[in-house]
């Protein structure tokens, strides 16, 4: 074996193995806490560990891991079902009753382990952030990479993998098993509970694991940034997809990208980083800020729900509106000439578009794109035409135009000088069938209230 | 506890010295303003923004202070340090409106991304910090949990300053946040800059929340924002009450919580001041005058012994109709009939008894119910609302008759006498053609 194999399996196995399970745990069971909008209820849940632990080690008075791991879990699932109590008794909002219980516990963790320092097994700054790398202290790597795969060596796992990757399975197993349920409950909780799936119990069971997933993760990457592993892989895959199953999938992949990625960053930072001195970062840390720049870009660059996406959708549509105008406008006037031609120069086809210089360039487009279309051909220095398959379009438009102030009219009862600024946004609307709608419901009046023609 | 070189009571009186006496005013004034600017957060639905923020506040804490150490200023000056808690903390609020815009996530994932994400990038910068020459992190570390006992002198006169002037700029802007806080869209119909005032909104939570952090630490600081206002609204509805009294709750517990760590070796202060507010919550949540539990228990106890009540009244007037005798003072029922209706637990049947006798409505005598005059005609009131509710069920709602008893159980001791008066009419016209009787009178 390589000694940068021995160094890697001696080193970086474990935590790298914690950080992936813990990641794929939080991350698949937080899409249902995004998608009912309980993702500060993580927060509030991965809080109320502290309190938790403590109060199971006062009581037991030792510090054994099961029990005090189970106080924790039972501690999630209390603060939970007292947010619920507390919003419902003293008519707070969700937020707020959050803010209360979860603080509230957390206040009473940090003072019992304050006060109790010297004999509690329990370390504030342990439960803030993780201690990820100590794992690598307690194990000891087989001699060959085969060895990792002996019952033995599985045996001999850290505690904290092992626990890790029994929580992955009952949430994998969970999911798996009640995926129906939890997926009506969390879309539509009345819908479920009439359809015979008991949403609160599939809530208090949703709780139940999530606390799970929390208690057995908050050991390698600490209560705040166990947060981000619900929240925020199941953020990025919720910008890139409608489909439930492919958002879970989605997000366990990303999940394991960010717990590797953040892992890796951290760890090899001074081999990458330009100063001599620097030494590893908190790859905790590093893990949640991948994530949370995962969902910043996937924010804004997803293809489908991104921000830049929109806003190219909006430019394209106003381009559109821009350049169907453009067609109308020379329509027009070709009707109210007598010799039926007309050609307009370019300052006439942008007028009454706005003053603002974008609105302009938008113009501009937008009568490029008619020329490159075919719908307007030049004619001489600076004037613009109809071409044929122009006509055709402008024809059309009008025709949608006019018989939408016919029926403003007629089905509204709008007064005819009212009508013209609304059918100018309705005709540029075609989904949904709206125009062929519009023709058999106008039945073909032949004029429009302004006693103009209505063309064929 | 340990023993303590200064008692509590000498601290609360403010003779554990000059310091800790500095602390403790500044600690007020920041449970005063935090109460103030909270209740508004609360009213506005933006309590757990605070949350949010105050967690986004630890990397502007770290690069303040690499920034500084660049530039060769001291780096742990706290207002410098808090300068760049506040640039972050307005950056994560930005971020949090960011991620919302695309309308695929809801505020409270956005929340959860910025102040897990936001707070790893403060690890990780502190962690590097670490590193530096003469970059021992204790004095950044102490900034998440809070330690006023290590405040100087100068923090926390700027910080009870600084908590002044916000609780100033809540009772200038008090309209304007309780326009927006009722109905912002009526406001804003009415030309307020409704965008304006909620960004004010958020100034004075970020101010609040940045110079907090000294004394409670960046996880608790929201506790200071949620907790007072929501103990208060407890208490009353009215605005500037619950404002009021949110910021004394505050104070209270600001004052209190930072005696207590003074004295207790090892206390937090954040966690203390904390369950000082916690500790006022759940006293008002158990005995607050119209929301709390112990009112709820006894409206509901009163209800259900007014419910058990009529039950054995109607019980009662329809034995005496069953064998044809007549509903008057003096009207004798076995009480096993009279009481059938009734809850079958001895604490309420004990009660209802209590009950009916001491209105005089009916009195028992071995194992008879005796009516009073009272009782007689309460007893006729509710048979009469119950049965115009079955008729009315029938008519008009066209229940079988088969099935209008129960619902009918339901509703009769809630029907006011002008609606009794309207159903008598609804049911009127048709009086004549019914079977048998439309009701005792």
């Amino acid at each position: 074996m390589s000694p940068g194999l021995t160094d890697f399996m001696a080193l970086d196995l474990m935590p790298l193995l914690a950080a992936a399970l813990a990641a794929l745990s939080c991350g698949i069971i937080g899409n249902y806490l995004v998608l009912k909008r309980m993702a500060m209820m993580g927060d509030a849940i991965s809080h109320s560990v502290l309190p938790g632990l403590i109060v199971a080690f006062l009581l037991l008075g030792e510090a054994t891991t099961f029990p005090m791991l189970a106080g924790a879990a039972v501690a999630g699932v209390a603060c939970a079902l007292l947010v619920g109590a507390v919003r419902r008794l003293a008519r707070l909002d969700e937020g707020s009753s959050m803010g209360v219980v979860f603080t509230i516990m957390f206040a009473l963790g940090v003072v019992l382990v304050s006060i109790n320092v010297r004999n509690s097994h329990v370390d504030a700054d342990c439960v803030l952030y993780g201690a990820i790398e100590h794992l690598s202290l307690v194990w000891e790597p087989p001699a060959t990479v085969g060895g990792l795969f002996s019952l033995e060596s599985i045996g001999g796992l850290p505690r904290q993998v092992q626990s890790l990757a029994l929580t992955l399975a009952i949430v994998l197993v969970f999911v798996g098993l009640f995926y129906k349920e939890l997926r009506i409950s969390s879309f539509d909780p009345e819908h479920s509970s009439a359809q015979g799936v008991h949403a609160g119990v599939m809530h208090v069971a949703l709780l139940l694991v999530v606390a799970l997933s929390v208690v057995a993760s908050f050991e390698a990457v600490g209560v705040i940034l166990v947060v981000a592993m619900l929240a925020c892989p199941a953020a990025m895959a919720r910008m890139m997809t409608d489909r439930l199953g492919v958002q879970i999938a989605l997000s366990a992949a990303l999940a394991l990208v960010m717990s590797t990625g953040g892992y890796f960053l951290a760890t090899r930072w001074p081999a990458v980083s330009p100063d001599p001195g620097a030494v590893e970062l908190e790859s905790s840390g590093m893990i949640a800020t991948l994530g949370g720049v995962g969902v910043l870009v996937a924010v804004l660059l997803s293809p489908r729900y991104g921000l830049a996406a929109s806003a190219l959708r909006k430019l394209r549509y106003r381009v559109r509106v821009l350049s169907e105008d453009q067609l109308a406008m020379l329509y027009r006037v070709e009707e109210s000439a007598p010799d039926g031609d007309a050609t307009l120069e370019r300052r006439h086809l942008t007028l009454g578009v706005g003053e603002g210089g974008t609105e302009r360039l938008l113009a501009r487009a937008a009568l490029r794109s008619n020329v490159r279309g075919g719908r307007l051909e030049r004619r001489g220095d600076q004037g613009f035409a109809l071409t044929e398959s122009g006509r055709e379009h402008a024809r059309s438009l009008v025709r949608v135009h006019r018989l939408w102030e016919a029926y403003l009219v007629r089905e509204l009862g709008l007064r005819p000088d009212h009508v013209h600024g609304t059918a100018m946004d309705l005709e540029h609307v075609r989904e949904h069938g709206l125009s062929s709608e519009l023709e058999r419901e106008s039945g073909d009046p032949g004029i429009d209230p302004h006693g103009k023609t209505i063309p064929r | 506890m340990s023993a303590a070189p200064a008692g509590l009571w000498d601290v609360l009186l403010l003779r554990g010295g000059y310091n800790a006496t500095v602390v403790q005013s500044a600690t007020l004034l920041l449970g005063a303003a935090a109460g103030s600017v909270g209740a508004f957060a609360l009213l506005r639905g933006r309590s757990l923004m605070g949350d949010a923020l105050a967690h986004a506040t630890l990397p502007g804490i770290g690069v303040a202070f690499l920034i500084a150490s660049a530039i060769g200023l001291d780096p742990r000056a706290p207002a410098w340090l808090l300068l760049g808690a506040a640039v972050f903390g307005v950056l994560g609020v930005g971020f949090v409106h960011v991620l919302t815009r695309s309308r695929r996530l809801s505020e409270d994932a956005a929340m959860a991304v910025v102040l897990s994400s936001m707070f790893g990038l403060g690890v990780v910068i502190l962690s590097h910090i670490q590193s530096l020459p003469g970059g021992n992190q204790a004095g950044l570390r102490s900034l998440i949990l809070g330690q006023a006992a290590a405040m100087r002198t100068g923090d926390a006169i700027t910080m009870g300053v600084l908590a002044l002037i916000c609780a100033l700029g809540v009772t200038l802007l008090f309209k304007e946040l309780r326009l927006v806080c009722f109905d912002g869209e009526f406001a804003s119909a009415r030309g307020w800059p409704t965008g304006a005032i909620d960004l004010a909104l958020m100034a004075l939570v970020v101010t609040v929340t940045v110079i907090g952090i000294q004394a409670v630490g960046i996880v608790l600081i929201v506790a200071l924002l949620v907790v007072p206002p929501a103990s208060a609204r407890l208490w009353t509805d009215r605005l500037w009450r619950v404002v009021a009294l949110s910021a004394g709750i505050g104070a209270v517990s600001g004052y209190v919580g930072a005696a207590i760590s003074a004295v207790v070796p090892r206390m937090p202060t954040g966690g203390a001041i904390v369950l000082c507010a916690g500790a006022v919550f759940v006293v008002s949540l158990l005995i607050a005058p119209s929301r709390g539990l112990a009112a709820s228990a006894l409206r509901l106890a009163r209800l259900r012994v007014r419910i058990g009540r009529e039950h054995a009244l109607r019980s009662a007037c329809e034995w005496l109709e069953e064998r044809g005798e007549q509903v008057e003072n003096g009207a004798r029922v076995p009480v096993a009939d009279a009481l059938r209706a009734v809850e079958d637990w001895p604490l309420w049947r004990w009660f209802v008894r209590i009950s009916l006798r001491v209105r005089r409505f009916a009195r028992i005598e071995g194992a008879e119910f005796v009516l009073d005059l009272r009782g007689a005609s309460e007893a006729q009131r509710i048979s009469r609302a119950h049965r115009l509710w079955e008729l009315y069920l029938e008519r008009y709602l066209h229940v079988a008759p088969t099935h209008v008893h129960s619902p009918a159980d339901l509703v009769e001791h809630t029907l006011s006498p002008e609606l009794v008066a309207e159903l008598e009419r609804a049911v009127d016209a048709e009086r004549s053609s019914m079977n048998g009787a439309g009701g005792p009178r």
